[in-house]
């Protein structure tokens, strides 16, 4: 799971945004997120990770923060 | 049918004036060109320059004469114009078979076909004739074309300083000075709705294209609100680039199509209007539901309405979107499965929402 998180970071870094980041940090509130950044990161995942992300996960929820990013990474692996 | 010249390259030596420039400083401007450059611009057909000549030299001139202004991205020096025309085409991201080269010598001409097939090309004797010529006439003249070179030229200068920013998103965005202007749609607007409608792929909430009937058939309607969003910035103007259309029922307020050009993806007007179309809702007590048609292209609208708080809707999907006044569009068809899969999103999110710190919003 830390390794997933990682990875997750990960991303953020290689595009600049991962000033004062950390794995709760509220994505919306610190503006770290956007619609076409969500869709790239939606694909950066499910190629990382070799996963599908069901359009049903995809809710402001599951994108708050890093940790619930990487929870729906890890259902996806089980649904795998 | 060929597609109407988006760009126009010119030569400058006894094409854009008459004499050869580093022969005789003394060169004029061939008749009526002004004139005729004037009106290539208003028609939102932009001009570029590819001239074997000394750059520092034709520039002075081409200021001396009042019409630097028109060019973007002049290629001026001694290469070959089929490269100077590649170049220019890649500044602009615009196809090279939108583009027209203008030239006295039949050589350069013939080089430039050589090369770039899918260029036309015009011989300068035949300047006079241009304006006449079918592919220099655009379908509709709207107010963004006149402004077309303009938007260009803030473009260029905006990708310049987003490079050089350091810092958040937000912090740059703050920094751009934007203001969105929410209007009703007016019948002057209309060609350009129509011109977005079958532009917009990616950020087009259904894809569904209107005739202009149905278009005038909104604006008339009690039922339905319809607004189009114009973007500004401290650089200029982005042009009218949001629909959005939206019918009333008793209880609840359907969003039809919310549709954004792609000149604005990233700075959340997508989510800048949802605020405002939840806080309508809000005000009118009602349900917020709306259209969603997979299109094979439009995720991210899909993403937008999802992150904004909409969820799949109780209703099963691939049910009928409801007509309403017998007025209804025509939906694609998601390109890979040749089926539309569409679904309703309805509002499940909190309706204190508010707009993004970094825009500022104007109400018509």
């Amino acid at each position: 799971m830390m390794d997933t998180r990682e990875k997750i970071l990960e991303f953020f870094k290689s595009r600049g945004k991962s000033e004062d980041l950390g794995y709760d940090t509220d994505l919306f509130k610190g503006g770290y997120i956007n619609s076409l950044f969500a869709l790239e990161m939606v694909m950066y995942l499910e190629r990382t990770f070799e996963i599908k992300i069901r359009n049903k996960e995809i809710t402001e929820k599951n994108f708050r923060t890093i940790n619930s990013i990487a929870e729906v990474v890890e259902r996806a692996k089980q649904a795998r | 049918m060929s597609k109407k010249i988006k760009c126009l390259v010119w030569d400058l030596d006894n094409t854009l004036w008459d004499g050869v420039l580093l022969e005789d400083d003394n060169v004029r401007l061939k008749e009526g060109i002004r004139d005729i450059l004037k009106e290539l611009d208003r028609r939102g057909i932009l001009l570029s320059i590819a001239s074997k000549n000394d750059r520092e030299d034709a520039m002075k001139k081409l200021r001396e004469f009042g019409i630097e202004e028109y060019f973007l991205y002049p290629r001026i020096g001694w290469g070959n114009k089929a490269d100077a025309i590649k170049e220019i085409a890649e500044s602009l991201n615009i196809n090279l078979d939108t583009f027209a080269f203008i030239d006295d010598q039949p050589s350069e001409r013939e080089e430039v076909s050589f090369s770039l097939p899918q260029v036309m090309t015009i011989d300068a004797a035949d300047y006079k004739e241009l304006l006449n010529m079918e592919r220099f006439k655009p379908k509709y003249i709207t107010e963004d074309s006149a402004r077309r070179r303009e938007m260009y030229l803030a473009d260029l200068e905006r990708k310049q300083v987003e490079k050089e920013f350091r810092g958040s998103s937000e912090e740059f965005l703050a920094t751009l000075g934007m203001e969105l202007t929410v209007a009703p749609v007016a019948k002057g607007d209309l060609e350009r709705v129509e011109e977005l409608t079958v532009r917009t792929n990616q950020l087009n909430s259904t894809g569904v294209t209107y005739s202009f009937e149905e278009l005038e058939g909104f604006i008339a309607s009690p039922d339905y609100i319809f607004l189009i969003a114009e973007l500004k910035d401290k650089f200029g103007t982005y042009g009218k680039i949001g629909i959005v259309l939206l019918e009333e029922t008793e209880d609840t307020i359907w969003i039809r199509l919310l549709l954004m050009s792609c000149r604005v993806m990233t700075r959340g007007i997508g989510s800048a209007l949802l605020v405002y179309i939840i806080k309508l809702a809000a005000e009118k007590g009602k349900r917020l539901a709306a259209d969603f048609v997979d299109t094979g292209r439009n995720r991210v609208m899909y993403i937008t309405y999802k992150l904004m708080g909409f969820e799949e809707a109780e209703e099963e999907c691939g049910q009928d979107i409801p007509e309403a006044n017998g007025i209804h569009g025509d939906y694609n068809q998601c390109p890979d499965t040749k089926e539309s899969s569409r679904c309703i999103l309805e509002y499940k999110g909190s309706y204190d929402k508010e707009y993004p710190s970094y825009l500022k919003i104007i109400f018509k």
